[in-house]
């Protein structure tokens, strides 16, 4: 796993270097703005790029901005966008805007490292990231409004990871259950939901986001 | 200053009587010399010359018992008085009279240009020396000069009388003074002319139309002596004699006098009119309505009344702008005319029709009450408009803070906790005993800096919604309703961003009516917002904050909107949005 890092913060950065570099993760290049980012993917060939969404000059989206021009450039680089604060509109509408290998991430992640490995790993399979906090709070919304009464409390679980990106296998896997039961439950929440099923992982997880939302 | 009426009447007559006894004199002269008089030889002719210079003086008595052209007026009659002097350098006149005539003969036209540039205010120092000039050449060179050294006797008039002033008896010094005088004469008179040109040029539209009438034909008496000065210079005489000039001059004096009296009809006719003030305005007028009395009885439909601010704040009360009846700046259109009460200018008339100081004070008198209703009426107004302002330039210094708090937050805070998170765990990983007291004093550190991101989190979003200003009312709403704890049922129809004072205002009181911290099972709540026009409408039903609406009506407030409380479950907020 081979990854570059995006943050204007030299020390959170560097930490976040020697944290990855423990676990095993090759870190082949620190950048700190825009132009070295899409300078160092292109050189470097990365498997993922983590980018704070915030960068110099004005501080507001050149990590977004950034992305696009990585994706233009080799849309099989993964990039992990890291923000301070969360907003569904915005994870959607990064969903929407790249075809798979995008991630969103609350930049306090970084710390649990088995949290970032794990969505670096799914970033490199063309898979998706949608931080927990997002989908929680669009679940916990639905429940209390009643619109998800007809799920079981399981297909609850499986509906959450899915809006979180993960794939069936992975599913099966933090779940413990078997690959045949989590396409099952999947089948079930499709169907309760009234939600068309599309193979496409990426699909998947925007369709389930945008039901959350309500809209 | 104030002249008593008794040495107004005394000095009239006076002119009167000098006016009536010089024109006898005249007249008599002239009959004498079978009416050898104003360049003429018939009795018409003679006549013609008379009754202007009698025109004139009378024209001068009248505006000497006037308030405003006393000075005007003397002058006018003093130049009416020496036209009918220029007769009297007949060889048949008594010494005296001949004397006077020599003297006094050219200094008319002087005067009645005096008199013009009197006539409309005060003397510029430009004016001051041409008159000073023309009085000069007239009087002092033609008039005085000469008749020190003028002897009749051998200079070719054997008949005249002998003059009694002689000093020198010198033939060729007073040639040469009177053809230096006739020399001069064309270049005062053009002085004089440029001097009322420029008066005209500069005086204002309303008093331009009053001036114009008698200054145009002052112009043109002018430039007919100019001429017969050049005609006696061009055939070496020493004063023109020409008749159809001299009887040109008086026409001109006598159309002098009508002109004169033109701006007192006009006058007349205002005031005239202006006494129906008094009637239509002891019923006070509705606001604004005061301008619009006094327009039509001015017959200016684009008079108004406009009013000094007073600047409270400031602490003095000198005056800054000039505000509408209804609180609104304001600039004239066209003529300012104070109107005052004792020393104090209580309002301004913005106007186009002739108006003198004196209407403007019957003004301030007859409408008095509607003045005074009008003008605190406006001010009242002008002082809520800028109130209002002030108040929204605070709520957006606010807002502004509660942006930059934000993202100081952001930036600052929050990174440095991430950086710290990233330490601690660093500093967990680099320890080798999973599970040393290290190690649970690290996790529980880890959780502490967790906590405090969440929570700072969620001040940052308290200050100021990040969607509010990237993509506005709609988004902040929508993102308001996700992270609110109990469900809100959201219906929304903005179809485009309104003013970002407008939408802060609206996202803050919505904040404000739905901040419950805890949720009971069953309490949702409805948020439906739309536009209609320039008028921003939001709806809130459901369990809501109403024990404090202070801080939500102040923000709405300050924008001009309202807001309503429909009963304890609903509220109505309005906000004007146009850009």
């Amino acid at each position: 796993m081979r990854v570059v890092i995006a943050d204007d913060e030299v020390l959170l950065r560097e930490g976040l270097a020697r944290l990855l570099a423990e676990v095993g993760v090759e870190v082949i290049a620190l950048v700190g703005d825009r132009a070295s980012l899409v300078r160092a993917v292109a050189l470097d060939h990365p498997d993922v790029a983590i980018v704070d969404i915030k960068m110099p000059p004005t501080h507001t989206n050149e990590g977004l901005a950034a992305s696009a021009d990585i994706k233009r450039h080799d849309p099989r680089v993964g990039v992990l966008l890291l923000s301070h604060y969360l907003d569904s509109r915005y994870a959607v509408g990064l969903l929407e805007e790249h075809a798979g290998g995008i991630g969103y991430l609350l930049k306090e992640r970084v710390s649990h490292v088995q949290v970032l490995v794990d969505a670096l790993q799914r970033l490199a399979d063309g898979e998706s990231v949608v931080d927990p906090t997002i989908v929680s709070r669009l679940l916990t919304r639905q429940q209390r409004s009643g619109r998800l009464d007809e799920l079981s409390d399981r297909e609850r679980e499986v509906l959450a990871l899915m809006a979180e990106g993960q794939s069936n296998a992975r599913i099966a896997e933090s779940l413990s259950l078997s690959g045949k039961t989590v396409e099952r439950h999947v089948g079930h929440i499709f169907t309760k939901l009234d939600l068309a099923e599309s193979p496409d992982q990426h699909r998947r997880v925007l369709a389930v986001l945008a039901w959350l939302r309500g809209r | 200053m104030p002249v008593a009426v008794g040495r107004i009447r005394l000095r009239q007559a006076l002119v009167l009587l000098t006016g009536a006894a010089v024109g006898a004199e005249s007249a008599h002269l002239a009959f004498q010399t079978n009416w050898y008089a104003f360049g003429g030889t018939s009795w018409w002719s003679a006549l013609l010359g008379l009754s202007a210079g009698a025109a004139v003086v009378a024209t001068g008595v009248v505006e000497l018992g006037s308030q405003r052209n006393r000075t005007a007026g003397a002058l006018l009659a003093a130049a009416g008085i020496t036209w009918m002097v220029t007769v009297w350098d007949d060889p048949a006149a008594p010494a005296w009279i001949f004397l006077a005539g020599r003297m006094l003969g050219t200094v008319w036209p002087v005067l009645v240009a005096h008199s013009l540039v009197r006539r409309f205010g005060g003397l510029s120092r430009g004016e001051r020396a041409t008159l000073a000039l023309a009085y000069a050449i007239t009087v002092g060179v033609d008039g005085l000069a000469e008749a020190l050294v003028f002897n009749p006797a051998t200079n070719g008039c054997a008949d005249c009388p002998a003059n009694p002033l002689l000093l020198v008896d010198a033939p060729g010094a007073a040639t040469g003074l009177q053809q230096a005088a006739t020399l001069a004469g064309p270049i005062w008179t053009v002085l004089l002319i440029a001097a009322l040109a420029i008066r005209l040029v500069r005086s204002t539209s309303a008093g331009r139309r009053l001036e114009l009438p008698i200054t145009a034909v002052g112009m043109t008496l002018l430039a007919l002596v100019a001429a017969g000065y050049v005609r006696a210079v061009a055939r070496r005489l020493p004063e023109t004699d020409d008749a159809a000039l001299w009887a040109a001059e008086a026409g001109l004096l006598l159309m002098l006098c009508l002109a004169a009296g033109w701006p007192a009809i006009a006058l007349t006719r205002t005031r005239h009119r202006l006494a129906h003030l008094v009637v239509q305005a002891s019923a006070v007028p509705p606001i604004g309505g005061l301008g619009r009395v006094i327009g039509t009885v001015l017959q200016d439909p684009t008079a108004r009344l406009l009013y000094p601010q007073r600047d409270t704040t400031q602490g003095d009360m000198t005056e800054r702008e000039l505000i509408d009846p209804d609180g609104g700046r304001a600039e004239p259109h066209a003529e300012l005319t104070p109107i005052t009460r004792g020393s104090d200018i209580v309002a301004y008339l913005d106007h186009r029709s002739p108006l003198l100081d004196h209407d403007t004070a019957l003004i301030a008198q007859v409408a008095r009450l509607s003045l005074d209703n009008e003008r605190l009426h406006a001010e009242r107004i002008a002082r809520l408009h800028e109130l209002r302002a002030s108040r929204v330039r605070i709520v957006d210094e606010a807002d502004r803070e509660r942006r930059r708090l934000e993202r100081d937050l952001h930036d600052g805070a929050q990174q440095r906790l991430v950086s710290l998170a990233l330490g601690l765990r660093l500093a967990d990983v680099a320890d080798e005993r999973p599970d040393s007291p290290a190690a649970t004093v690290l996790a529980e550190a880890e959780a502490e800096v967790a906590a405090a991101l969440t929570a700072l989190r969620a001040i940052a979003r308290g200050l100021y919604p990040r969607e509010l200003a990237d993509e506005g009312l709609a988004a902040a709403l929508e993102t308001f309703a996700e992270s609110d704890p109990t469900p809100v049922d959201l219906e929304l129809d903005l179809p485009a961003r309104v003013r970002s004072d407008v939408e802060s205002a609206a996202y803050f009181a919505v904040a404000h009516f739905l901040a419950t911290p805890v949720y009971e099972p069953g309490s949702g709540r409805a948020i439906r917002a739309w536009q209609e026009g320039e008028q921003l409408y939001l709806h809130l039903a459901g369990s809501m904050r109403i024990d404090d609406v202070t801080p939500a009506e102040d923000r709405v407030g300050a924008l001009g909107g309202a807001v309503q409380l429909i009963d304890t479950g609903s509220i109505r907020i309005e906000l004007p949005c146009a850009s």
